[in-house]
């Protein structure tokens, strides 16, 4: 059925069943700023407390969804669904089947970012967790010493913090733009 | 000079810099999206000191999260250190993590490899 046809009450239950499907904690869709970031992970805290979360895996969790938000932040593109508010986006966070947590991140770009984007993160992926740490040192340092841009650090943190294991994916929106999604899962 | 206390909020650090005493301590959680405008004048007065001054630097760091964006003013303030360390002068870091926080003991872990030339200990738990 059309979303336009639908009673408030059909599209709201509609919702509900699809973020109790996605066994989401925690789901924020529009403008991203830090008082939101502050406020969501003080939520997300609360609520991997009480779920018994192991407190490492608590702040791997919190880590991602800080590095996601910002990245968000700096660089998404919302021309279309959110006129003024040009850094918005879509973060979720749930448990995984497999008693894992996930965050799940999207947010538009212009088609001209994409193939920087592919190769900066499709690099990380799969590399462990010493690499990364030592990868992170490199660019921080480096960076300081050439007073270049630091580019990348953020994406070398939330895949330090997933362990390499993420995936990502670009979806046609309209002639300029994608709608990139970055997913990553942390154990149990 | 007059010592610098910038208490922590939800987001930012406490920054207590004890200039005459020779004593930085950062500590808390760093997430501000914008650290250049967080950290920027701290930096800036904590860097004209050091150049101006010559006694013993003890800085001691108590993070509990930072994000990548801290990650870069914490490198400027350690090649700071390193930097005077070589010239000669007295300093040293204390770099705390919590029991079980692996992320930041391996940070800086991987911190103190890169400033070899400068005396850097990491200690279990950031309790007093």
């Amino acid at each position: 059925m059309d979303a336009s046809t639908q009673s408030p009450a059909e599209r709201a239950f509609l919702l509900r069943d699809a973020l109790v499907q996605g066994e989401a904690l925690a789901s924020y869709c529009g403008p991203m700023n830090d008082d939101l970031l502050a406020g969501m992970g003080s939520m997300l805290r609360d609520n991997l407390s009480r779920l018994g979360i192991h407190p490492r895996v608590a702040r791997a969790v919190f880590a991602i969804l800080v590095e996601q938000v910002q990245n968000v932040m700096r660089y998404s593109q919302e021309p279309v669904q959110f006129p003024g508010h040009p850094r918005a986006g879509l973060v979720q966070i749930g448990r995984t089947g497999r008693g894992g947590l996930y965050v799940s991140c999207s947010n538009l770009v212009d088609d001209t970012a994409v193939p920087d984007l592919r190769e900066t993160i499709g690099r990380l992926r799969g590399l462990d967790r010493r690499v990364l740490t030592a990868l992170m040192g490199d660019v921080l340092f480096d960076d300081e010493r050439e007073d270049t841009r630091g580019a990348g650090v953020g994406w070398i943190t939330i895949a330090r913090e997933a362990n390499g294991q993420f995936d990502f994916d670009f979806f046609p929106v309209g002639s300029s733009y994608f709608n990139f999604t970055a997913y990553l899962e942390s154990a149990a | 000079m007059s010592p610098l206390l910038i208490r922590a909020t939800d987001r930012t650090p406490c920054l207590e810099f004890d200039y005459d005493a020779g004593q930085l301590r950062i500590s808390g959680e760093s997430y501000p999206e914008d650290a250049n405008a967080f950290f920027e004048a701290p930096l800036t007065a904590l860097f004209e000191w050091m150049d101006s001054s010559s006694g013993p630097v003890h800085a001691d760091f108590r993070l509990v999260y930072l994000n990548s964006s801290t990650a870069k003013f914490i490198v400027k303030i350690l090649m700071k250190l390193e930097a005077a360390s070589v010239a000669g002068r007295d300093c040293a870091v204390s770099w705390r993590h919590d029991v079980d926080d692996h992320n930041i003991r391996e940070l800086g872990e991987e911190f103190r490899e890169r400033v070899g030339r400068l005396r850097f200990e990491v200690v279990e738990s950031v309790a007093d």
